[in-house]
């Protein structure tokens, strides 16, 4: 029924689209109904700027109604795919594709998002990359920081071969082409840009990110997607858009970018790894889907990926399901979960594709998918294992199936489509509202204005003063009505910073005391054992079982003990000095991880005050300043509406947009700068030589003293935690989370909110402003000839006699296509 | 429906024959007019004519015979119709009207048929004489009063036999044709002001009404085009005799003044298509409907 609604309306919005350009044509055809821009009227103390409809308004019109035509026939549909490497998203979207067009490597592939286009009969894949040029002007950049840096270059080329090669690349002077066909092509040309950026990084060099932070300059992967051969083109345009997620390190630059794309795309696919559904990265991907439902509300779907690695003593699917429903957010149904194997679905469908198009099995040299296919369904002696063609087809078939991909490949591509047509629809039917009533208006105006006189069209001009004077005031009043809801914010977050800062030094002091505790503790253990007890002491330490640690405290978990590599070398005995001293980074870092995390549930806590507050904001702005300001205008509007009317003028005013507004999230929190990385002189044994020496140790050991030791001093590196620093860092981290949430306040609550009221009464003051113009055009209307005033109410009556059933039918389409929006988002 | 009768067809259309009378009447001011109704039109009018003269089929070639007992007949009809004052006082008026013309053109037909001019003047006299008689009732008559009875009548008969046989839009065309043709239509053509439109208002919710009763749908809920349309399209390529006697009765539309009405027609033109929508509800086609059939036709739009 849906579909059969959606091509009812978009035949209708079509028919709509048709008649306001006839009618926008015919006030073209109209003798003396347009007026010029600037013109100047015979009267000296009026000057027209501009009236609803001129040459260049009536050109842009027709230029806005094609477009929405454009964008209805072509229905463009996005769906992003949003995931960690490790979730298998480009195996996602080479499953969706059918056909290799990603490259499967361990790093991260996706410095800039590339979009993947559906493009009927494209069989062979072709990457298209018009916005080369900023990348070729960077490699130049590049190669002259290299020659001036070669101990740099040198030592990011030993970071990986892929560094190296890329500084090949540079060095060559080879340009990045614009387009490239095949595979091998775009692995080349992806490769090429990732390494790019972390090159860029290794030699410090900025990398364009502003080059690349609009939609039309990423790369675009042309190709045929096997899914939706034979579908019509009714379907619309299908891309998919490869990225990271908002919220992943490295792609600040673009967040805004993939942020706005995320809010515009038809559907959201979050690929999580079932193998890793409880680790540290899986929670700060679901985190990340938690933000991503907020401003992809009603088109999220999340691909629990890796199913098949499912043991035997895992739950069953259904239960699968309900585990990540409670993971995730619960905006997103368990409906819209579906658990899958992408690696399945892609080696299926690929081996199939190929069998079907060149009708023999697939060379497992030339391509390794056929290979990772056999292991998979014939197993490791596959080769002899092999049947002909047609069996393997078969089989192939059936590993498409058991990859689950089927049906929610299906379900998301045709909700995206429904998504996207509706929305498409809905922006549609605004502009032929907003059209039609600016028609009906103009028309309104100017034939009844041709029965009033010129003295009484001036007193009315006179009168729209005052309503312009009343918006301004307006205007004024909820600017500053907004600067207060926001000053309130951004004081509840101060509150709430401080009180954080104030609970996660507590936190950090008892973790720290506890650690100080335990450090002296271990070092008073190690002064009081014998070398030998010292040693085994320490090697127990380190070589404690998993089982053994899994039994240890939580405080046991987060302070590790100091691992001495050489006690009977060192001592340590100021038990009174509040650092905590770690002769390894790695234990450093993993205390400083493990406070992180303990301090998780206080940035929890404030994540969720601050989002409540922002959320507390937007809703005031929405609910009650937004109507406020919309009952305020439309008062204004129904008097001056009320006193035209009474003058014989029937108009209409619309009323302006509305603000998104958006949960935050923190990032993962970051301490370790807390860790200094220092010298220090220590005091160390040496035992003294000979058969003296050991018989004065033995003495010694006797009697607990340093008997047959030689004190000397000697510089180790140490890695240092103070309490001081500690919470220095933690106060600094937290308000940087602050600033975080003030720059999102700005950009996400106080901009939008800004542009929305300007926007408003913009477009309020503009309506006012094109009646006073249609007025003043309509007295030069009056120095007419009676035959021309004759033709032009003519021409005005026939243009009168469509426009109010257009109007009704573009609000009624509006409103249909409001109601299917609305329903997606619940 | 496929087995629909003249007798039905009249049954469908009441104005059916106020519409055969008066263009009886205006056929006389054209012989070439009369030439193509009889030949366009030939076997629904033909039989239409002998079902409502009672009359055997008339020999093709006797014209001068036929205008002469079309006459009569007519001037028969008119005595008998014009005993029900909602028929002869537009009915009436408008033969009036189409006979006063006529003797502007009586030479073309006199050429044609003997004695014609005396057997007009005749019923001219005949016809004023009625007219002058029926005028005296009507005036006495609260024409008012007459058109709100009317609108409840044809409403009240929406879905009771033989109305309730036709689908949706037959039906609707229908009921709008006889509220037209009777004093409704009258009294909103002849008294337009605040209270004509208030009828015309009250008309389009009634029949909003019972739109959204037939096609079971809630207010402001928009069906597709074919679900208003497609089964009187259906009906009306199934029955002859039907579709004879609905193009007969809408044959004064054009796509332009009457699109939703030329749309039941079969004139799917650019326009037609244009101008009606894929998708409405109840109202705006009560308010389609009811400009095309009767707004526009007093000369409002």
């Amino acid at each position: 029924m849906h579909t059969e609604n959606l091509e009812t309306l978009r035949k209708e919005a079509f028919r709509l689209i048709q008649l306001e350009a006839n009618l926008l044509n015919e006030i073209k055809a109209v003798p003396g109904l347009l007026g010029n821009s600037q013109a100047e009227s015979s009267d000296s103390n009026v000057t027209i700027r501009e009236q609803s409809f001129t040459e260049n308004v009536l050109t842009r019109s027709l230029e806005v109604l094609s477009g929405e035509r454009n964008k209805l026939e072509e229905m463009d549909m996005v769906i992003a795919v949003v995931g960690t490497m490790k979730a298998g998203k480009s195996t996602t979207i080479n499953a969706i594709v059918g056909a290799e067009v990603l490259p499967n490597r361990n790093g991260a592939m996706t410095s800039i998002p590339t979009l993947i286009r559906h493009v009927a009969g494209k069989k062979t894949p072709e990457i298209i990359f018009t916005n080369n040029e900023p990348l070729n002007a960077l490699c130049k950049k590049l190669k002259k920081a290299m020659s001036k840096e070669p101990e740099k270059t040198e030592a990011a080329r030993e970071k990986s071969p892929d560094i190296a090669n890329v500084i090949e690349f540079v060095q060559s002077g080879e340009a990045i082409q614009s387009r490239y066909t095949g595979q091998p092509g775009i692995f080349k040309l992806l490769k090429e840009v990732n390494d790019i950026v972390r090159l860029c990084s290794s030699l410090s060099v900025a990398f364009p990110f502003s080059d690349y932070d609009e939609i039309h300059e990423l790369p675009v992967i042309e190709v045929e997607f096997s899914a939706l051969i034979g579908q019509e083109k009714a379907l619309g345009n299908l891309t998919l858009l490869d990225t990271p997620g908002p919220n992943e390190a490295g792609q600040h630059h673009l967040k805004e970018m993939l942020r706005d794309q995320l809010r515009k795309a038809s559907a959201v696919i979050a690929v999580l790894n079932y193998t890793q559904l409880n680790s540290d990265s899986d929670e700060e991907l679901r985190n990340e889907i938690s933000d991503i439902a907020s401003f992809a509300e009603g088109r999220l779907y999340a691909f629990v990926n890796r199913i098949d690695e499912r043991g035997p003593n895992d739950p069953d699917i259904s239960t699968i399901i309900q585990i990540v429903s409670k993971l995730l957010p619960e905006s997103l149904p368990q409906d819209r979960i579906y658990p899958v194997s992408a690696q399945k679905a892609f080696l299926g469908e690929v081996v199939q594709k190929f069998i079907q198009e060149e009708g023999q099995l697939p060379n497992p040299q030339a391509h390794p998918w056929f290979v990772k296919f056999a292991e998979g369904f014939y197993g490791s002696r596959w080769e002899r294992a092999l049947p002909n063609a047609e069996q393997v087809m078969k089989d192939a078939r059936e590993y498409w199936e058991e990859s689950h991909f089927s049906d929610p490949l299906e379900r998301v591509i045709h909700a995206a489509h429904e998504n996207a047509a509706y929305y498409a629809l809905d922006s549609t039917a605004s502009k032929l509202v907003e059209y039609s009533e600016r028609i009906s208006d103009f028309v309104e105006i100017r034939s009844t204005a041709l029965k009033k006189s010129a003295d009484e069209l001036r007193s009315y001009i006179e009168t729209l003063k005052n309503d312009k004077n009343d918006i301004n005031q307006l205007r004024e009043k909820y600017s500053d009505k907004t600067d207060t809801l926001i000053k309130k914010l951004r004081k509840e977050i101060r509150q709430e910073i401080r009180k954080t800062i104030k609970a996660a030094n507590k936190t950090v002091d008892t973790l720290f005391s506890e650690g100080v505790t335990r450090q002296v503790k271990e070092e008073q253990e190690v002064k009081g054992l014998s070398a030998k007890q010292r040693t085994d002491s320490a090697d127990r330490i380190q070589n404690s079982s998993f089982s053994e640690r899994a039994k240890k405290t939580f405080f046991d978990s987060i302070v590790p003990k100091p691992n001495r590599k050489s006690p009977r070398d060192e001592k340590v005995l100021d038990i009174e000095k509040r650092d905590l001293e770690f002769t390894d980074r790695s234990e450093a870092v993993e205390f400083i991880s493990n406070i992180e995390k303990a301090l998780r549930p206080e940035t929890r806590t404030l994540n969720k005050a601050l989002g409540n507050a922002f959320q507390r904001s937007v809703n005031v702005f929405q609910e009650d300043i937004r109507n406020e300001v919309v009952k305020s205008a439309e008062e204004s509007l129904n008097m001056l509406r009320n006193r035209f009317q009474k003058e014989g003028f029937s108009l209409h005013f619309s009323m302006p947009s509305e603000v998104q507004g958006v949960n935050l999230r923190f990032s993962s929190l970051s301490m370790r700068k807390s860790i200094s990385n220092e010298t220090k002189k220590v005091r160390r044994l040496k035992e003294q030589d000979g058969w003296l020496g050991s018989t004065k140790r033995l003495i010694g050991k006797l009697f607990d003293s340093d008997m047959g030791y030689d004190e000397v001093q000697k510089e180790i590196q140490v890695f240092r935690l103070s309490l001081d620093s500690l919470k220095t860092n933690t106060q600094e981290v937290i308000e940087e989370q602050g600033k975080r949430w003030s720059d999102e306040i700005k950009n996400e609550v106080e901009k939008p909110i800004e542009d929305t009221l300007e926007l408003f009464f913009d477009q309020l003051q503009g309506s006012v402003e094109a009646v006073r113009e249609d007025l003043l055009q309509s007295i030069r209307d009056k120095e007419k000839s009676k035959s021309e005033q004759d033709a032009l109410l003519k021409g005005l009556k026939r243009l009168a006699k469509h426009t109010p059933t257009i109007t009704q039918d573009s609000k009624d389409l509006k409103s249909d296509a409001q109601s299917e929006v609305s329903e997606r988002m619940k | 429906m496929s087995d629909v009768s003249i007798k039905d067809a009249l049954d469908y259309f009441p104005p059916l024959k106020d519409k055969f009378a008066l263009s009886l009447v205006s056929q006389l001011g054209a012989a070439k007019e009369q030439a193509r109704v009889q030949t366009e039109n030939q076997g629904f009018v033909k039989e239409m004519f002998a079902h409502l003269t009672g009359s055997a089929r008339r020999r093709q070639d006797d014209i001068n015979t036929k205008v002469v007992n079309v006459l009569e007949q007519t001037l028969e009809q008119v005595t008998e119709l014009i005993e029900h004052v909602t028929f002869t006082n537009r009915t009436l008026g408008l033969m009036l009207d189409e006979l006063q013309n006529l003797q502007g053109h009586v030479e073309v037909i006199a050429n044609k048929v003997v004695g014609i001019e005396e057997r007009l003047i005749e019923l001219d006299l005949q016809m004023r004489s009625r007219l002058a008689k029926q005028q005296e009732q009507l005036d006495e008559v609260d024409f008012r009063a007459q058109a709100l009875i009317q609108v409840d009548r044809v409403i009240n008969a929406w879905d009771v036999r033989p109305k309730s046989d036709l689908p949706v839009m037959i039906r609707a065309y229908s009921i709008l044709e006889e509220l037209w043709a009777g004093p409704f239509g009258y009294y909103v053509h002849q008294h337009k002001g605040r209270d004509s439109e208030a009828f015309l208002e009250d008309l389009r919710n009634r029949l909003k009404k019972v739109f959204e009763q037939e096609l079971q749908i809630k207010s402001m809920v928009r069906v597709t085009r074919d679900r208003w349309f497609s089964e009187s399209v259906l009906i009306l390529q199934k029955s002859d005799v039907l579709r004879d006697a609905f193009m007969y009765m809408s044959d004064w539309t054009d796509t332009e003044s009457a699109p939703f009405v030329s749309y039941l027609r079969g004139e799917s033109g650019e326009l037609v298509d244009l101008v009606v929508p894929h998708v409405m509800d109840a109202q705006r086609m009560s308010e389609a409907l009811l400009d095309e059939v009767i707004v526009v036709r007093r000369g409002d739009l």
